[in-house]
């Protein structure tokens, strides 16, 4: 080429480099700007006059993590929802109420046996549950501390339009704006307790906020993208404010809808969003409970995992150890991984059955994948844990992301026996299941107990007896057309029971 | 800012002027209020002082500024839907839009003070957000005791007795009717309600604080924000007569806007 040429490729080259920066701007001005044409900026001092805001709407949530099938959308609830905010203190209460989908019921959390109402607060440093909205403070009503849940409800909180500006502006010079094919985004930091997540917001022609994206983590998907696209803008109070607000809201996770509302109704400073924290809230646990995992012998060289939501089965055979349910996370996992190190010392982990894909259920197999242990999962579920553990874990790195190895998986059709001579685990696919289309089940035959999950949940022993569900009817027909000869059972949830409990609980007695 | 001898001499000047308490006598009416200040040969909207100079916008706007004071009472739960309710329906349910008088403590501090040895007088010229009519109170300083409040008919100014604490001035109010409101944004009380003001004199400055209990339907008490009046040092400064009320403006309204 010719040097004069190249030279000028090179300077062309540059500056078409060089195009997105000639267009960042000032990053207060774009994020005022975006404030002014949502009407956030009022009066002759231009003050941002938006403390409080009300919305409410109809539409669909639905539950992350609880596909019917591997990769397939997560169950949806008809949904009704009214959320108070206040960006003063900040605060937020979310009361929605949720119900079966006219459509199909498969999938985690469905169906539900009668409407189910939440109630989710978060005021300062303070998270819980409400039974009613003011619970705890109305006699007969309840608020539940729920320390876990503060990042989330915190994060809700300033995604929203006006928040997502609110907190571009309070990042001050770490806002960065940038214009990039005529789109303009602002990207900053959260702060305070949210301190490590970096939020994006894109703006429209109109400059209204179009879009929020945030990056958190996933014990499952890893770096989990959150983005939450706002569109038909309008006025949608009972009283003229000339605050507007999407008409339409539909917030994703790992691909799929977890949130999809038409807004029918706004309140901008109504000044009765408050949120009192109950005396109880108050003096409650700031964090969540520490793991904690209880060891029970149920037979001979068979150990029941507790202490938690959800429990693990650890099987004893000569030279190794299999591990039934590796659940929630990397630090349940490890505690879990831990206790059985001290209860069957020794002996390698060889083996972790993982019940079905259930993210509740799957969020610890990446520890016991660290810890050198071979996955055994339903067949589908193969290629969907090939596909999600490739995926980048740098926003919390857990064990595996910090020593990676590459996973090995066994995929199990319908049956698969785990045997040494002297004592034999069983594991079924379980079919019929609207739950899941992958779940797994585990039956030790000499000891006669079997290992499930979700499809039957005992409450407490002296709690009164409630109709059986379509997902215990279809276990008890499982287990007859498998002919296995169950004496005890090791739920993932609940507890110990014997088959003439489940018997009972399932009306063959 | 004020040096030390020129407050002391305040001080002083004042005490010596009502006897042993600081001297509350005056006009206070010099504040300076924000607003629209129309000229004669102006055109009407590119003055005004609002968004996009439109009228429609400066009502608009400051109503949403208005609601936007994070200083708000907090009401028992059971409450809560009663409040947003009343706010909603503002322009119907505010009793100061229908020439209501404000009643105690939303009127505030007062125009004018006559303060004796014995009692206090406080005037009020009326605002439509002070409620209508010109207004007084009477407040013994004598040290009688309240009223038992089962004798008393609740009204819109209930039974004040003011007693000083220091230099300031302790006003407490029962007796109250339930029709009038705190202030805007659907802040009704109960019968039960029981106010406290607290009344400084800091040189030409009157600061105006009051506390709202009212168990029955608040679950704590309500610090409203503290005001300052001016003392208008004019020797002719006096009050005007308010505007009389007639309610008109409700049957023309078709929108629930706040104004």
């Amino acid at each position: 080429m010719n040097p004069r040429l190249l030279r000028y490729s090179v300077a062309a080259a540059l500056t078409a480099l060089a195009i997105p920066s000639l267009f960042a701007q000032d990053a207060a001005a774009t994020i005022k700007a975006a404030e002014y044409a949502l009407g956030m900026i009022r009066g002759p001092q231009r003050i941002d006059a938006i403390n409080t805001l009300e919305y409410w709407g109809t539409g669909f949530t639905y539950n992350l993590g609880q596909a019917y099938r591997p990769d397939g959308p997560w169950p949806a609830f008809k949904t009704t929802y009214h959320t108070s905010l206040s960006y003063a203190v900040p605060a937020m209460r979310a009361d929605f109420t949720r119900s079966n989908p006219d459509g199909p019921l498969q999938g985690g959390g469905l169906p539900l046996a009668a409407p189910q109402r939440q109630v989710q607060v978060v005021s300062g440093m303070f998270v819980w549950n409400e039974s009613v909205p003011g619970g705890g403070f109305i006699p007969g009503t309840t608020a539940t501390p729920a320390p876990a849940a503060f990042n989330d409800r915190m994060l809700q909180l300033w995604t929203t339009p006006f928040g997502a500006l609110k907190a571009a502006d309070r990042a001050g010079a770490k806002a960065k704006v940038a214009t990039d094919n005529g789109i303009t985004s602002i990207t900053f930091p959260l702060p305070g307790a949210l301190d490590g997540i970096t939020m994006k917001v894109t703006l429209n022609a109109k400059k209204q906020v179009e879009r929020v994206e945030t990056r958190g983590d996933n014990p499952v998907l890893g770096d989990l993208v959150t983005e939450t696209v706002y569109s038909d803008y309008k006025d949608l109070g009972e009283i003229a404010t000339d605050v507007l607000f999407p008409s339409h809201i539909v917030q994703k996770q790992g691909g799929y809808p977890v949130l999809d509302l038409t807004i029918t109704k706004t309140d901008a400073n109504n000044p009765y969003a408050v949120f009192p924290v109950p005396d109880n809230v108050e003096k409650g646990p700031r964090s969540p409970a520490p793991v904690k995992v209880e060891s029970q012998k149920v037979a001979d060289g068979v150990w029941y995992l507790t202490g938690g939501t959800h429990h693990s089965v650890a099987v004893e055979f000569k030279n190794y150890v299999a591990l039934v349910e590796c659940p929630l996370n990397d630090e349940r996992s490890l505690a879990v991984i831990d206790t059985v190190k001290k209860t069957i010392p020794n002996k390698p982990i060889r083996y972790v059955v993982n019940t079905h894909q259930h993210f509740d259920h799957s969020g610890g197999l990446r520890a016991c994948v660290a810890e050198g242990a071979t996955i055994i999962t339903q067949a589908d579920n193969k290629p969907y844990y090939e596909k999600v553990w490739a995926m980048p874990h740098t926003v919390s790195p857990d064990q595996l992301a910090k020593s990676p190895k590459k996973p090995v998986i066994e995929a199990v059709a319908d049956k698969r026996v785990l045997t040494d001579g002297s004592r034999t685990l069983e594991l079924y696919h379980l079919a019929g299941s609207d739950h899941v289309a992958t779940m797994l089940i585990g039956y030790l035959a000499k000891e006669k107990v079997l290992i499930e999950a979700d499809v039957y949940n005992p409450g407490p022993a002296n709690a009164p007896p409630a109709p059986p569900t379509k997902e215990m009817t279809n276990l008890y027909d499982q287990i007859q057309r498998l002919k296995l000869d169950v004496q005890q059972i090791t739920p993932i949830h609940g507890r110990l029971v014997t088959m003439a409990d489940f018997k009972k609980a399932v009306g063959q007695n | 800012m004020i040096r030390p001898s020129v407050l002391f001499f305040l001080v002083t000047a004042a005490l010596s002027a009502a006897g042993e308490h600081p001297d509350l006598n005056g006009v206070w009416n010099a504040t300076t209020v924000a607003g629209p200040h129309l000229q004669s040969d102006d055109p009407l909207i590119t003055n005004l002082p609002s968004r996009d100079g439109n009228l429609v916008n400066y009502e608009r706007d400051n109503a949403l500024i208005r609601r936007a004071d994070p200083n708000r009472p907090l009401y028992k739960p059971e409450f809560w839907e009663k409040v947003q309710q009343l706010d909603q329906n503002g322009n119907e349910a505010d009793p100061s839009y229908g020439c209501m008088p404000a009643g105690v403590p939303r009127m505030g501090p007062p125009d004018k003070i006559v303060q004796t040895a014995k009692e206090i007088v406080f005037l009020y010229v009326s605002p439509a957000a002070r409620g209508w009519g010109d207004q007084y109170r009477v407040i013994p300083t004598d040290g009688r005791p309240h009223t038992p409040l089962a004798d008393l008919d609740g009204t819109w100014k209930g039974e004040s007795i003011g007693h000083w604490e220091g230099d300031t001035l302790v006003i407490d109010t029962i007796g109250f009717n339930d029709t009038s409101w705190l202030d805007y944004g659907g802040y009704f009380h109960s019968e039960n309600m029981h106010v406290i003001e607290r009344i400084r004199r800091e040189g030409n400055n009157l600061i105006w604080q009051a506390t709202v209990e009212d168990p029955d339907v608040l679950m704590r008490p309500w610090v409203m924000n503290t005001r300052v009046q001016k003392l208008n040092t004019d020797p002719k400064a006096a009050l005007a007569e308010s505007l009389p009320c007639v309610e008109r403006d409700l049957s023309h309204l078709v929108t629930k806007e706040h104004h």
